[in-house]
């Protein structure tokens, strides 16, 4: 008998305090959402409420290369060997660094066939086949091939294109014309933001003069692409002019502020291929927070924090994109 | 007699280095930029002279420095006046030039203070930019 009336005052005891929580449970949802709000939310297609959300990217990965004075490129760099100048702001605190040896390549050769390179056009073709047969491309990297000349920019080959570069190809190539070379960057550009993915560096080698005689797009739109795509630029200058032009400074603007290198053919072109794969091995990835949420241009600098002798390269901006608001109503 | 003054600065030397050691103060550059080199290299007269003075093309750079009370805006005297952006800088005031310790090279680089601001002034005024930076942005993303 003293057991029973124990387990009833057990029982009773649960009962009050489940009632006790419900009802406590129903008063604050009450006071939280009222009648009235509630009905003004219901599922029906009467009121349909709209929701704004606001996305913006707030990380900066950024691709770089380190030297030392001679040029050589620097093995266990730290996080703490260098400061990152985003818009003029000292970034030193880094979310990751990692090399980019471990990342596939995109990779877009854009051969000049215009009349202005017809002299030289077989040397042109030959370097860009010794480029395709380095040891260092691995079979994950994609190579793309687009030749420009006259009034047309053509991709002949898309993906593997490893084996491409045959005499066969060579002759069948459309040469002379006019020179379209930033209508054709510009054209490499969106064949490579079209296939983006995550973890693939995206890279365009271009065989040219620089000399651009054609283009419906200029220099700054081409330049423009090339940033806002963050795209490795490496500009193989087959001129053979030592001196300055304007062909060969539209080249060097689009390779430097691009983080990836300007290279003339009057120096052994062997060595230079060689270097353009070894360069794309030996990179670093660090990524940041945006120091600074003003949209636009932003502009990129790396800098020593002890030795300065230290160099470094990479891309000299990005664009920055504030939060773009987006309304959406439930189904 | 001859050694014996050698032998007393050869002795001094540590004291004295401890001493200006204990001179430096510390701050942090948390900006960075390449500007104007007119006030590095004329002072005021020429910065605000007028238009006969000579125009100067080159850039130097321009660091915004950041000690526990006070933020300095200083400016080199050539482009290629560089202090490497380490976590901590030591620097101190010298006859109206702030003299920045190079850890690697072991000198100080001297560079013209261009601004002097309280911090807690200086932080007042960037959470202002950032604020009106912010309601701009708002306000463009709206439209």
């Amino acid at each position: 008998m003293i057991t029973i009336s124990i387990r009833m005052q057990k029982t009773l005891r649960t009962l009050w305090r489940y009632c006790w929580l419900s009802a406590l449970t129903s008063v604050l949802l009450k006071a939280a959402y009222p009648q009235d709000k509630l009905d003004g939310h219901s599922y029906s297609s009467q009121a349909t409420p709209a929701y704004t959300y606001r996305s913006g990217v707030s990380e900066v990965r950024l691709l770089f290369f380190a030297a030392d004075k001679q040029n050589r490129v620097v093995d266990g760099l730290k996080r703490t060997d260098f400061a990152v100048l985003d818009n003029s702001w000292v970034v030193r605190d880094f979310r990751s660094l990692t090399r980019s040896g471990s990342v596939h390549l995109d990779v877009i050769l854009l051969v000049d066939c215009s009349a202005s390179v017809l002299p030289r056009f077989d040397r042109e073709f030959r370097n860009a086949m010794n480029l395709v047969s380095q040891p260092g491309w691995r079979p994950e990297d994609n190579l793309s091939v687009l030749v420009f000349g006259g009034r047309e920019v053509n991709l002949v080959c898309d993906g593997n294109c490893g084996n491409w570069f045959t005499s066969e190809h060579m002759a069948a190539l459309p040469s002379g014309g006019a020179t379209p070379l930033f209508d054709a960057v510009i054209a490499a550009t969106d064949v490579l933001a079209q296939r983006r993915q995550f973890g693939r560096l995206p890279v365009i080698v271009v065989f040219s003069d620089g000399n651009d005689t054609i283009s419906v797009a200029s220099l700054h739109d081409a330049w423009k692409k090339i940033v806002a795509s963050e795209e490795l630029v490496y500009a193989v200058d087959v001129s053979g002019d030592s001196e300055n032009s304007n062909g060969n400074s539209a080249l060097r603007k689009m390779a430097d502020d691009s983080g990836g290198r300007y290279l003339s053919l009057s120096e052994d072109p062997a060595e230079l291929l060689k270097g353009i794969i070894g360069d794309l091995q030996s990179g670093l990835v660090v990524s940041y927070s945006v120091p600074e949420t003003t949209a636009g241009f932003h502009s990129l600098r790396i800098l020593p924090t002890h030795n300065l002798n230290l160099q470094f390269r990479s891309r000299r901006g990005y664009f920055y994109q504030a939060a773009r608001p987006r309304q959406e109503t439930l189904p | 007699m001859k050694h014996v003054l050698p032998l007393a600065l050869f002795l001094s030397f540590p004291a004295i280095m401890t001493a200006q050691m204990g001179m430096y103060q510390h701050g942090s550059v948390i900006r960075m930029h390449m500007g104007d080199c007119t006030l590095a290299h004329g002072g005021f007269m020429v910065a605000f002279g007028g238009p006969s003075m000579a125009v100067n093309q080159e850039s130097c750079p321009e660091y915004t420095l950041m000690s526990p009370n006070v933020v300095y805006v200083i400016v080199g005297k050539s482009s290629n006046q560089l202090i490497p952006l380490s976590e901590i800088v030591d620097f101190r005031l010298h006859k109206n030039e702030l003299a920045v310790r190079v850890d690697d090279a072991k000198h100080e680089s001297r560079f013209v203070i261009k601004e002097m601001m309280v911090r807690s002034e200086w932080e007042r005024m960037q959470r202002h930019i950032d604020e009106q930076l912010k309601a701009a942005e708002l306000r463009e993303t709206e439209h």
